[in-house]
């Protein structure tokens, strides 16, 4: 009898927890943030968020509780049990980090709850981002990745048995049987691992078709190519493509863009 | 054993148990939440070619009804996380083959500006069946955004090959 209403009163215990975790869940996945307009193209505006102080203290009151059952387990377990005791303190750890980001953004925002504390600094607004500022950040990131492929392809040495078939390969995309017109190549160059190609094109189309050809060729198949794209006045597009060939990756490409 | 120790060990084990349950639901916010969307070929846009196209959608998958031409589809991705350049890690697209003729579907980011791309290959020309390809961790462009462009073989009838759905999880 002792024991069914031990059980009864854990599982009321814990039937609580999870309801008070669910509005307190509930109200932090609410949207705060408006969504902005974007008048023209890629125009980005933030607001600062707000944080409701009910799930804040909803999530102290989480972390109070995880850590109460930390201790308690730690008395209680075995051996066999730490394994969950780690696991507890893994979930703890994550709540509070949620909870210290949550308090950095209420440390942002006045609060009436806060009296008797020491005034806050206050947030700089984040300015709206032009267009034309974003397109200037995007041409940057773009430049520093072929910066990189640039230098990795000059330290390349030079592959005598793949790099001239690959190079006939690909000029074949633009003279076989099966060439396209609406694409032209002006300049190729292949080492170990690495082609560069300039490639002009009528319009997006013609550059679809020929990534799709140049993917399908038995140097590049299931690899994988990073181009930076110009469109001209007259419609057409012109391409700088680096190809990997297939077994290898794009080199730097994830740190070039950080 | 005595019958006090009996009763300590059950009550740790039952305490144990409901913590158990309970901590299963708490902590659970949709900041650690699996990004993943799994997208039915419905919604990818099927190809310009012919009249009637030579794509249709069956409720199941996206079929190339041509016996003579492959078609060109376009699969669109939703970016959530419209600012992140930490790129989109699992990806696949499941699809059927029909015949032994190659079917094809890259995997492409696209810069916001149209300034650059990165683009994966994928091609199958290996015997007919329910396949999936799978992707390599690949390049985000903050308010950029990805697609699938797959190239479905053309067949004879019972031999239809087609997009089935794909997926792409985020970073």
């Amino acid at each position: 009898m002792m024991r069914v209403k031990t059980m009864v009163t854990l599982g009321l215990v814990s039937t609580a927890v999870v309801g008070a975790s669910l509005v307190a869940f509930w109200r932090l996945s609410a949207e705060h943030v408006e969504k902005p307009e974007l008048p023209g193209a890629f125009a980005t505006v933030t607001t600062t968020p707000t944080v409701d102080s009910e799930a804040l203290r909803s999530i102290q009151q989480q972390l109070e509780k995880l850590s109460g059952e930390v201790a308690e387990a730690r008395q209680l377990a075995k051996a066999a049990a730490m394994p969950y005791v780690r696991h507890l303190e893994t979930r703890m750890s994550q709540v509070q980090t949620q909870l210290d980001a949550l308090r950095a953004i209420q440390g942002a925002v006045p609060s009436g709850n806060e009296a008797g504390k020491p005034p806050v600094q206050p947030v700089e607004p984040v300015l709206p981002v032009s267009p034309e500022a974003l397109q200037t950040r995007e041409r940057q990131q773009t430049q520093r990745i072929i910066a990189s492929l640039d230098t990795h392809l000059r330290s390349e040495t030079y592959d005598a048995q793949w790099a001239p078939q690959t190079e006939l390969d690909i000029a074949a995309v633009f003279t076989g049987a099966t060439a396209t017109v609406e694409s032209t190549l002006h300049h190729l160059a292949c080492q170990a691992t690495l082609c560069r190609l300039e490639v002009s094109h009528m319009d997006s189309e013609a550059e679809r078709t020929f990534m799709i050809h140049l993917g399908q060729l038995a140097a590049f198949m299931n690899s994988e190519a990073f181009y930076e794209r110009s469109e001209q006045e007259d419609g057409s597009i012109a391409t700088v493509v680096y190809a990997v060939r297939q077994g290898h990756r794009l080199p730097q490409l994830a740190n070039a863009l950080q | 054993m005595p019958r006090h120790t009996s009763s300590s060990v059950r009550h740790l084990g039952s305490w144990l148990a409901v913590t158990v349950f309970a901590s299963m639901f708490l902590g659970n916010t949709p900041t650690f939440a699996e990004d993943g969307k799994i997208y039915p070929a419905t919604m990818c846009q099927g190809s310009l070619v012919g009249n009637p196209p030579i794509t249709s959608y069956d409720g199941k998958q996206l079929v190339n009804t041509s016996t003579t031409n492959s078609a060109v589809v376009v699969c669109p991705v939703i970016k959530d996380n419209t600012s992140s350049l930490t790129g989109a890690n699992e990806a696949y697209v499941r699809y059927r083959k029909g015949t032994n003729t190659g079917f094809l579907c890259d995997l492409w980011s696209y810069s916001a500006h149209g300034t650059s791309n990165h683009v994966q290959f994928k091609s199958d020309f290996g015997a007919p069946g329910n396949k999936t390809f799978s992707y390599n961790p690949i390049l985000s462009f903050s308010q950029g955004y990805y697609s699938f462009v797959c190239v479905i073989p053309p067949g004879p009838a019972g031999q239809k090959s087609s997009v089935i759905s794909y997926r792409l999880d985020e970073n």
